[in-house]
């Protein structure tokens, strides 16, 4: 066995029933593993022509090097398809236990080929690998799923991951669920699963991995937890989750908008949190434990953190969290990501202001900003494609082209993915959107264009807010190279910020560990600290810039892929609702907001760092040659 | 015996750090199933339920009581439980007399997988973020309430097992 990995690639045919493995080993020195070992299978054997629900399109399971040990937040399983709803690459990464448990049954990946003649799940248990008959299963919600699985496989502990009528109705916003908070949400792949007609996974492994060097390791263990336990933001996270945090955030986020309601600023999810807090529970190996977990008699039970509490409370001008928290159980239970169906609603709520909509093409719902009727029913009627809802599982370019009268005018998505309603269109975030390979990604958000932004926006005296911003110039200068990438007025060094954050949550994703142990919330794993427990893991030196490489690697195979779908710089786009969003006191901030000619500029600068060709955006057979990525070259016909 | 892991159960996230510290000190691997602590996890209707199961140090310990072949045994008062491998049948009777169910058999060697206290640093307890396992000290007072504590607490939260017996999977 080696080290650090299982060694096999586990693939089952739905099809044919066949079951079959590979090992991991002629794909990890380029691509190490989780996210950038699942890009290139699924580069292999997903082309343009291939349809998301055709059964020809892959469903990956990956789980990165790193997942399963003692390192802290080693829990990410991620999950890869093409996309129903960006119609080139999906992706989603989930934290939990599915990841590490699949490694102990002898797995680094899972890969789902074909479909099913009827509905099944695949039951891993180390080698005995079946696809078992779920007919009697389907219809169920993703709570009560893994209840009935271990219940049938006489075992608790088997852990379980599976879809709700959301993805079983081919809803392109469903999610594949753990049951217990930890969901592969976005770019639809729960639809990808329900379309092979794959009710769930369940796995159960006895297996070790093996480290090479076990005793630095757990030293190193130890030493990190000791450093993330100093992070400013550790304590507050560790004890309130991240409810105080993302309300600071929210706040701040909408005195960049401009446009909450006083209702709204009234929020507090930390107080929502001492109120009913069931109990505080987190992912594999993780030491900030980040989920809170609510049984409210009448509202119902869940475990939830971060970006749905916004979600469906200030983006839908809506003040009562325990109507964010019974919507949010409803998407849990049905396998809907809250953040599409925010989107959804938010969008119609607009539509009906303009005078777009009425409520006649809502079922009869008045579909007025924060009403808790159409918050409350939304999520159902999405999932079980009920009146509108049907209209609006199809994906929002569909609903919109259906709808007509300019409703698509009021969309806010990036390649076809509905973004945070809450994102606030800096250049930074703006570039970010639109050169993303899934659309919006909330794991790129650029820390220092963030912080001088807000400054500018607060700050009144100009002249103060140069010298305020000084700082993060030495910032920048130090860490990319270009001072003034951190003035917010300027798009010059905005690329390389963006790069810098992708970067970062690049090495996360193909290492298998969260975003979040890194200076995303401001804790300390960064590349070095992963090329160092790789090589005490492997035994073997792990260079930090071979790591950075094969992060990069993973890049552009990300940009291949979409290339391959027929993607090209056109694709590279916000919707036009991101522009003049920005609105602090109701006032347009242009100066650090972004125009379409400024975004363009700011991507001729990232596809020249990335080396892509400037009008195709496609990445050039020499960018490609010079990270050993010459048989992608072929593959493209460059 | 002084020294013991003690387990407070209302912080525990579930995290099982401490399974993979405890396999990895001893075995070099990051094995959950090669682990003196295990981590006994409930799931139902959104909400997790978890609970870390370690040895307790009992000072009338029922499973050296159990051992026929006087396999388990302490070389002195402050010694944690020691396992003679070469004496051990594998018969599983210590496996049986814990009442939380604190000791399994390794399923490689079948040797029961106790807690020696990492040899007097363990690492569970290290890397436990959440302060569940810190180290506690009876000063050699009797402590058989602890085991006992355990077993009712997983009574009466209804926390399964988390290894099926044999032949029941």
């Amino acid at each position: 066995m080696a080290y650090l990995r299982a060694g096999k690639i586990l693939r089952i045919n739905l099809t044919d029933g066949n079951i079959r493995h590979e090992p991991i080993e002629p794909y990890i020195t380029r691509f190490i593993g989780g996210k950038g070992v699942n890009l290139k299978l699924l580069f292999e054997s997903v082309h343009k022509e291939t349809k998301p629900f055709d059964p020809e399109n892959l469903l990956l399971f990956g789980v990165g090097p790193l997942a399963g040990t003692s390192f802290p937040g080693s829990c990410r399983t991620d999950v890869t398809a093409k996309s129903p709803v960006t119609g080139a690459l999906g992706n989603s990464g989930m934290g939990g236990y599915l990841g590490p448990e699949l490694k102990y049954a002898g797995y680094d990946h899972l890969v789902i080929e074909g479909k099913a003649a009827k509905p099944v799940y695949i039951s891993i248990r180390d080698e005995a690998v079946e696809i078992r008959d779920a007919s009697d299963l389907w219809g169920l919600d993703t709570y009560e799923t893994p209840f009935v699985i271990r219940k049938e496989l006489r075992d608790m502990a088997t852990k379980v991951v599976s879809i709700g009528p959301a993805g079983e109705k081919l809803v392109v916003y469903a999610s594949i669920n753990s049951g217990t908070g930890n969901v592969a949400a976005r770019t639809g792949l729960g639809a990808v699963m329900g379309s092979k007609n794959l009710k769930a996974v369940a796995v159960r492994g006895t297996k070790g991995i093996e480290i090479a060097k076990p005793k630095e390791f757990l030293k190193g263990c130890g030493k990190l937890l000791d450093s993330i336990r100093q992070a400013k933001f550790y304590p507050d996270l560790h004890e309130y989750g991240l409810t105080r945090i993302h309300d600071r955030e929210m706040r701040g986020l909408y005195d960049l908008l401009g446009n909450a309601t006083e209702e709204c600023k009234n929020i507090c999810e930390a107080d929502f949190l001492k109120k009913y807090l069931f109990n505080r529970v987190g992912c594999f190996a993780c030491p900030v434990a980040c989920f809170d977990s609510y049984d409210i008699p009448g509202a119902g039970a869940g475990t939830a953190k971060c970006s749905p509490y916004g979600d469906l409370s200030w983006d839908l001008r809506n003040p009562d969290l325990m109507i964010f928290w019974k919507s949010f159980v409803q998407c849990q239970r049905y396998g809907l990501d809250a953040r599409s169906l925010s989107n959804a609603i938010a969008w119609l709520m607009e539509l009906d202001e303009k005078g777009i909509i009425t409520p006649e093409d809502t079922d009869g719902l008045k579909m007025e900003w924060g009403s808790p009727e159409v918050i409350l029913s939304m999520a159902k009627k999405m999932s079980y494609r009920e009146g509108i809802g049907d209209l609006l599982a199809d994906g929002l370019p569909a609903a919109a082209e259906k709808i007509g009268r300019g409703a698509g005018e009021y969309l806010l998505i990036s390649k076809g993915s509905p973004s945070d309603m809450h994102i606030v269109p800096l250049k930074t975030l703006m570039l970010g959107s639109a050169v993303s390979a899934i659309g919006e990604d909330a794991q790129v958000q650029p820390f220092i264009d963030g912080v001088t932004s807000r400054r500018f926006a607060l700050i009144d005296d100009k002249t103060g807010f140069e010298e305020a911003i000084t700082r993060y110039k030495d910032r920048a200068e130090k860490e990319v190279g270009i001072r003034e990438a951190a003035d917010p007025r300027a798009t010059k060094g905005k690329a390389e910020l963006v790069r810098q954050d992708e970067e970062r949550a690049d090495l996360a994703d193909i290492t298998g560990i969260c975003t979040w142990m890194t200076s995303f919330v401001g804790l300390p794993v960064n590349a070095d600290v992963l090329a160092e427990f790789m090589t005490w893991g492997l035994g073997t030196h792990v260079h930090t810039d071979m790591l950075i490489s094969a992060g990069m690697r993973m890049h552009q195979l990300e940009r291949a892929f979409n290339c391959n779908c027929g993607l090209t710089r056109e694709d590279d786009r916000v919707s036009k609702a991101y522009y003049g969003r920005l609105k602090p006191g109701g006032q347009p901030m242009p100066e650090i907001t972004a125009t379409e000619f400024e975004l363009e500029k700011m991507k001729d600068d990232y596809y020249e760092l990335m080396g892509w060709n400037i009008k195709t955006g496609i990445p050039t057979r020499q960018t490609l040659e010079s990270i050993d990525l010459k048989d992608i070259a072929d593959k493209l016909r460059l | 015996m002084s020294r013991f892991i003690s387990i407070e159960p209302s912080v525990c996230t579930g995290c099982q750090t401490c399974e993979v510290a405890c396999s990895l000190f001893h075995f070099g691997e990051c094995n959950p199933f090669r682990s003196a602590v295990h981590v006994i996890r409930r799931e139902k209707g959104g909400l997790v339920t978890s609970l870390p199961l370690v040895c307790q140090q009992c000072s009338h310990a029922p499973c050296i009581e159990a051992c026929p072949t006087e396999a388990l045994f302490r070389v002195g008062k402050d010694s944690p439980l020691i396992i003679d491998e070469a004496n051990c049948t594998a018969c599983g009777n210590c496996v049986d007399a814990c009442p939380a169910g604190c000791i399994t058999l390794d399923e490689k060697t079948h040797i029961p997988l106790v807690c020696d206290l990492c040899g007097g640093d363990p690492q569970c307890v290290i890397l436990c973020h959440s302060h569940c396992l810190t180290i506690g000290d009876d000063m050699g007072a009797d402590n058989t309430y602890r085991i006992e504590r355990l077993a009712a607490l997983l009574d009466a939260e209804d926390l399964i097992m988390k290894r099926a017996p044999e032949g029941d999977r």
